[in-house]
Formats: structure tokens, C-alpha cells, sequence
């Protein structure tokens, strides 16, 4: 029974008793003993004997505090519903750890179906009265703000805790990526001094010591300064680089080919002041690439090596093959050749020993005889028998002279040695023997620079030669002009070869002319006049036979230079190896 | 037309597209033939251009003419731009015609040679051009 007298005086004594424990609520202690506070000064206002507290820390684990013992303990759950039904009002009995209480009144904390904490509060011999119960539920009530806020400032400072854990653990793992990485990862200021690096950078740039490169300019690392210049703006500008090929200079010498990405971070203002940058090794990328790049080039040059003797391998097959047929037309010539020539100087023979008899005939009977011979014009047959007999020996002559050019030009004399061979003196002699030719025709001037010997086989040189010089003089002497022409015969060194050149100041050569000058049979004298063999044999034998050159130009005298070319070592001959039939 | 006139449209346009690279073309006289003038930096965007570019002009010149790479205002060049200019060489052996760089700067020297290409390469001092 209450009356608004004895509520006034509950509520008087509720709020004092509720300030007091707020002290030890709101104050500092820790949870344990702010709560054993508040349980004793409940207890002692409602003159209980004894407390028990249970209170959670997680959602199923609670603990009891006691008067007796102010130590926490575990508490299990079954006593915990015990309690809450006291704190109710179902019951006003508890049988528990430390408790075994007639007369017990409680109250929850928190909600009342999932509390935080429950109190209960037993007397042993005497009971607790209603105003007793209202006293303790008013200073809970009371007390509810307080401890409300006690649980959020702990709650909030679990959180605390678990935000700083965790961000400790972030900075780990960031701290651990950084320094772990495979790649160098560094931050340089704006002036590309260098900040921070991890471990993979020193190992790029070969070193140990952290503070070799820490407050130090990036440049120092940087093969080409003017790179590191260039990737400077390039990342002013832009803000960023992609794929920025970088090569790394490390304190042994070595070059490192590298590939960078860097940002570039800004103020409020948009300066640079610090850029930070990911480089990463690609030396074998590079090397690879590289071996790649040399072959081709390399596959490019043999290409064109192989092509040029492609085509001296097929003008040697042409060759080759007009050579068996002008063996095969030599051969076939010569047999009939042969019995011609020896049949014409037996019927020679034969004619002088008739011409003989005749003049014995004729100191016989003088008068018959010339009647004969006028009637048959005898002298005149006599007369023209030997002018006959020697122009068929010159056309005998020359067609051994074709024959022989042809044998020639199937090269039949191709196992004769290389000697020692004197240029300078087949010069001479090949001179001699075009004399007949050019005397009338041109002047020759002489260069000789005193060349050595070279191997070769003399012959077929002079050959060379003495067609080279008759050509020119043939040229001069086909142009209507006053005065004689010139012809230059120098001779020079470079390297390993002799050069001679013969040049003139006739017509010179026409350019579609110059490719087919050394063809087989090309000529560009009227029918009659030369085979057109004659070139090509000089070709072969200095090019294939002795391994020089023999080119046509164009001479400053108006007319063709002959450039003949002949190495002093020719078995040492880099590059093809022209495989001569 | 010129050969140069011929191709200019063509080296406009990727000096447009390689925003770091510009192209211009000149007829030589000594040696005869073309010169391409390169500006800003060969990198790996604008190498694959240029080479494409140049591999496209080859079958329009003269087989014995000259081409001459003048570098001189050339700032940068990355591997791959080396890498370019070996193919272009190639290409030109394969056709006879004869490749040379001119006015190449010091830093962009020392990367063709570390990278052991400097001996492939003909280097000339000048050329004339045609006017």
C-alpha cells in the first residue's frame, strides 16, 4: 500500500541513492568495479544481505560478481533466467552459486527479455517489502542514462581499438607489398630526389646501401640523363607515363634495360610535388629482341650476297653451256679444218711442180707453148696462183683463229697454273702487239705506278689485254674525227688487288650496251667483224679464272673505261666461293 | 611531283597520329635521292608509324638511291624505335637501296650502341639537298 506521501519519500531516497552509485557508474573505474560499486550501494539502501550480479561481455558468456567475492566468475545461463525471474516479479526465490536467498528482488539492465546485466539483491531471515522493490526499480531507472552511456563510451572504444588494429594491419600489408615486390617501386620529391625505395630497387641498381640512393637525384641511375629529362617533362605534362623505357646505369657499369610507370602526385594548386614510379627489369626481353633485330638485318645482307652470286652462278651456266658448244663446234670444225689445211699445201705443191713442167715444157717447143698460153691466159693463172694460195692461207689462219677462241672460251686450257705475273710487262707486250692496230688510229699515254706481281696465268692475261686495247682503238677509229685519239693505260693499287685501267676517248658505251657487253656472242661491230666471244672470254678469265672484277664505266674522256681488277691472294677470297664447273 | 612531294601528305598525317613524332621529307642531290628529317622521340607508339610509314615508301624509290635518316633533331629513342630502324635497314638492303643516318645527337648514339647496332649503320656528316 502506497500512498503520494510515501512516494514523495521513495522518490527523495531513489535519487539520492541513484547519484551516489552514479559516481561509480559514470566515473572511471573499470567495469568490475564500478559494478560491484553499484551492486553494494544498491544492496545497502534496500538492506539486502548479500548480491548477486551477472552481467555479458558477448552475447552468451556471462559472469557473476558476488558481495562476498568481488572477483568475476563465470556464470552459467540457467542461473542467469533465474535471476531474470526474480527481476521480474515470478519469483521471489533463488537458488544458485553463492546465493540461497527466501526473499530476493531484482532488476535487469538493458532490456528486460535480453539484458545486459541483472541484479538481484537476497535477504536471509526477513523478507523485502514493496517499497523496497520500488526504491531499487526507481534507481535503476534513474540510473538507466548512465549506464547507457558507460556501455556506448566502452562499445566505442572496443571500436576504437579494433579501427586502429586494423589500420596497423593495413600499414603492414601496404609496408609488406612495398618492400616485397619484385619490381622497384621508389617516390622521389619534385626535383627527382629520391625519398623512399624498396628492396627490389636496390637490387636494380646494385647496391646494398639504402642511403647510397636515399636524398640522392634519380639521374645518377640513369644511363642517359637526357632520358630522365625527357620522362621528367613527359610526366609534367601528362601527369603520368605508361611503359616508359628506362636503362638503368648500376654502380658496377652494367646497363639494365627497364620499363617504367610512373603518376606524378599533385597540390591543391596542381605542382608536382612528388612522383612515384614502378621499374621493372627487361633485360632479357630486350637481349632477345635484339638477337632478333641483328638476324634479320644479317638474313637481309646474306640475301643479297646470295642473290649476287645467284647471278655470276648463272652467268657462269650460260657459260658453262655455250663452252661444251663451242668445245662440240671447235672439235667439229677442226677435223675437216685439218685435211683442208694439209690438202692446200699439197695442192700448192702440186701447182708449182705443173707451173715447173710447164716452163720445161716450154723450153721445148717455145712457139706451140704460147699459143697456148695466151689462148689460155696462162700468165695471168700463174700469176694469180700465189696471191690465191695466200689468201686462202689467211682464211685458213683465221678460221683457226676462231677455232682457237673458241677452245679458249670452253675454257680446254683451264688446268694451266697461276705464275707470277708481271702487269706492268703485259702491258707492255700486249702494246706491242696491238701496235698494227692503234698506230694509226690513236696516241697512248702510260701510268705506271710500279705494281707487284700477282698470281695468274700470263696468257690468258694478255689475252685479256690485248682485247681490251684493240677495242678501244677499233672505237676511236669508227668515229670520223681529225687528228688521232687517246688511250690511258694506269696502273694502281688498293688493298689486296692490282688495278689496271684502260680507258679512251671514243663513242664510249651506251648504258643498255654495258649490261650486254660481256654476254656470249653480244657484239655491236657489223656482221663479219668479230664473234662477240671476245669480251666474255676476258670476263671469265679474270673474273671465274682468277677471281678479280672487270668492269665498264664511263671514262672522263668521253669514251668507256676498262677496270680490271686482280686480287694478289686470290685463294683467300672471303665471301662466295664460286664453284667453277 | 617529287618523290618528297609524293609522300609528304602521307608523313603529315602520322606526324598527326604519332603526336610525339614529326616527319618531314626532303629530295637530296648529294647523295641523290631522299632524306626523311625526324623530330620529338621514336618511342614504342610512334615507331611502329614511322617504320610502317617508311617500309611504304621503299618500293617507290629508285633501286642504287640513296635514303638518308637525319636525326638531328631527334630527343628521344627507346629500344623499339632501334628496333625500327633495324627493320628499315633490312628493307632497304633487300631493295639495294643504300640507308644512312646523319646529325644523330650523342645520347641517342649511346643507346643504338649499347645496344651493339652502332656498326650496322652508315653514318654520314651532311648531305645536300635539292632545291
Amino acid at each position: 500500500m502506497t500512498n503520494n506521501h510515501e512516494n514523495d519519500g521513495v522518490e527523495a531516497r531513489a535519487r539520492i541513492v541513484a547519484a551516489d552509485i552514479a559516481l561509480d557508474v559514470g566515473g572511471n573505474l573499470d567495469d568490475v568495479a564500478a559494478y560491484a560499486a553499484a551492486a553494494t550501494k544498491a544492496g545497502q539502501a534496500v538492506s539486502a544481505d548479500s548480491w548477486l550480479l551477472a552481467y555479458r561481455t558477448e552475447p552468451e558468456q556471462w559472469f557473476s560478481l558476488t558481495k562476498e567475492r568481488e572477483e568475476p566468475a563465470g556464470l552459467a545461463t540457467q542461473y542467469v533466467k533465474a535471476m531474470v525471474d526474480v527481476a521480474k516479479g515470478l519469483s521471489q526465490n533463488f537458488r544458485g552459486p553463492h546465493a540461497n536467498w527466501t526473499s530476493a528482488i531484482g532488476v535487469t539492465i538493458g532490456e528486460e527479455d535480453d539484458p545486459s546485466a541483472v541484479l538481484i539483491l537476497g535477504k536471509h531471515r526477513l523478507l523485502f517489502g514493496p517499497e523496497e522493490l520500488s526504491l531499487l526499480r526507481r534507481v535503476t531507472e534513474l540510473l538507466e542514462p548512465v549506464i547507457t552511456a558507460r556501455q556506448t563510451r566502452a562499445s566505442n572504444e572496443l571500436l576504437r581499438e579494433h579501427s586502429e588494429k586494423a589500420l596497423r594491419r593495413n600499414e603492414e600489408r601496404l609496408r609488406t607489398f612495398f618492400e616485397e615486390s619484385r619490381d622497384m617501386i621508389y617516390m622521389a620529391n619534385a626535383d627527382d630526389v629520391v625519398a623512399s625505395i624498396n628492396n627490389a630497387g636496390l637490387r636494380l641498381f646494385g647496391t646494398t646501401d639504402r642511403f647510397e640512393v636515399l636524398g640522392r637525384p634519380f639521374s645518377r641511375w640513369v644511363f642517359s640523363p637526357e632520358d630522365r629529362r625527357h620522362f621528367l617533362s613527359k610526366i609534367q605534362h601528362d601527369g603520368f607515363v605508361v611503359d616508359h623505357e628506362i636503362i638503368l646505369a648500376r654502380l658496377d657499369g652494367t646497363k639494365l634495360f627497364c620499363i617504367e610507370t610512373a603518376q606524378a602526385v599533385r597540390d591543391s594548386e596542381g605542382k608536382v610535388i612528388e612522383i612515384q614510379g614502378i621499374i621493372r627489369d627487361i633485360s632479357e626481353r630486350i637481349a632477345m629482341e635484339r638477337d632478333i633485330w641483328a638476324m634479320n638485318v644479317e638474313l637481309a645482307e646474306s640475301n643479297e650476297r646470295l642473290k649476287t652470286s645467284h647471278r655470276r652462278l648463272l652467268q657462269q651456266e650460260k657459260l658453262a653451256s655455250i663452252g661444251q658448244l663451242a668445245a662440240g663446234l671447235a672439235h667439229e670444225i677442226n677435223n675437216p679444218l685439218g685435211f683442208l689445211k694439209s690438202n692446200h699445201t699439197t695442192l700448192h705443191g702440186f701447182l708449182a711442180t705443173l707451173h715447173e713442167a710447164w716452163n720445161k715444157a716450154c723450153t721445148l717447143d717455145p712457139e706451140a707453148h704460147r699459143h697456148i698460153a695466151s689462148d689460155l691466159d696462162l700468165e695471168y693463172v700463174f700469176s694469180e696462183i700465189d696471191s690465191l694460195v695466200a689468201e686462202s692461207d689467211d682464211g685458213f689462219g683465221r678460221i683457226m683463229g676462231i677455232v682457237k677462241n673458241l677452245r679458249s672460251f670452253a675454257r680446254i686450257d683451264e688446268h694451266e697454273p697461276l705464275g707470277d705475273y708481271d702487269l706492268e710487262q703485259g702491258l707492255e707486250s700486249s702494246l706491242v702487239m696491238a701496235r698494227n692496230e692503234i698506230k694509226y688510229v690513236a696516241e697512248v699515254e702510260t701510268e705506271f705506278a710500279g705494281v707487284p706481281k700477282v698470281p695468274a696465268v700470263g696468257g690468258s692475261i694478255n689475252q685479256v689485254l690485248l682485247n681490251i686495247l684493240v677495242n678501244a682503238a677499233q672505237a676511236i677509229a669508227s668515229q670520223k674525227r681529225e687528228g688521232l685519239g687517246r688511250i690511258l693505260v694506269r696502273t694502281s693499287m688498293i688493298e689486296d688487288s692490282v688495278i689496271c685501267e684502260i680507258e679512251d676517248n671514243g663513242p664510249g658505251v651506251p648504258e643498255e650496251v654495258k649490261e650486254r657487253l660481256f654476254d656470249p656472242f653480244f657484239t655491236t661491230k657489223p656482221a663479219g667483224k668479230g664473234t662477240g666471244l671476245g669480251l666474255a672470254i676476258s670476263y671469265d678469265i679474270i673474273v671465274n679464272r682468277h677471281r678479280g672484277s672487270l668492269i665498264v664505266s664511263d671514262s672522263t674522256l668521253g669514251g668507256a673505261l676498262f677496270r680490271i681488277e686482280l686480287p694478289l691472294h686470290p685463294d683467300r677470297e672471303g665471301g662466295e666461293d664460286l664453284n667453277l664447273l | 611531283m617529287t618523290l618528297s612531294e609524293t609522300l609528304q601528305p602521307k608523313a603529315e598525317q602520322l606526324s598527326l597520329k604519332a603526336s610525339r613524332l614529326s616527319i618531314s621529307l626532303a629530295d637530296t642531290a648529294k647523295p641523290a635521292g631522299l632524306a626523311l628529317l625526324l623530330s620529338g622521340d621514336l618511342d614504342t607508339d610512334s615507331s611502329n608509324d614511322f617504320q610502317s610509314f617508311v617500309l611504304e615508301s621503299l618500293p617507290r624509290m629508285e633501286p642504287q638511291a640513296s635514303l638518308i635518316l637525319d636525326l638531328s633533331a631527334l630527343k628521344y629513342i627507346s629500344s623499339t624505335g632501334v628496333g625500327s630502324l633495324t627493320t628499315i635497314l633490312s628493307a632497304a638492303k633487300k631493295r639495294g637501296i643504300r640507308l644512312t643516318i646523319c646529325g644523330i645527337p650523342k645520347h641517342i648514339w649511346n643507346i643504338i650502341d649499347l645496344l651493339g647496332f652502332t656498326a650496322f649503320f652508315t653514318f654520314i656528316e651532311s648531305y645536300e639537298v635539292l632545291t
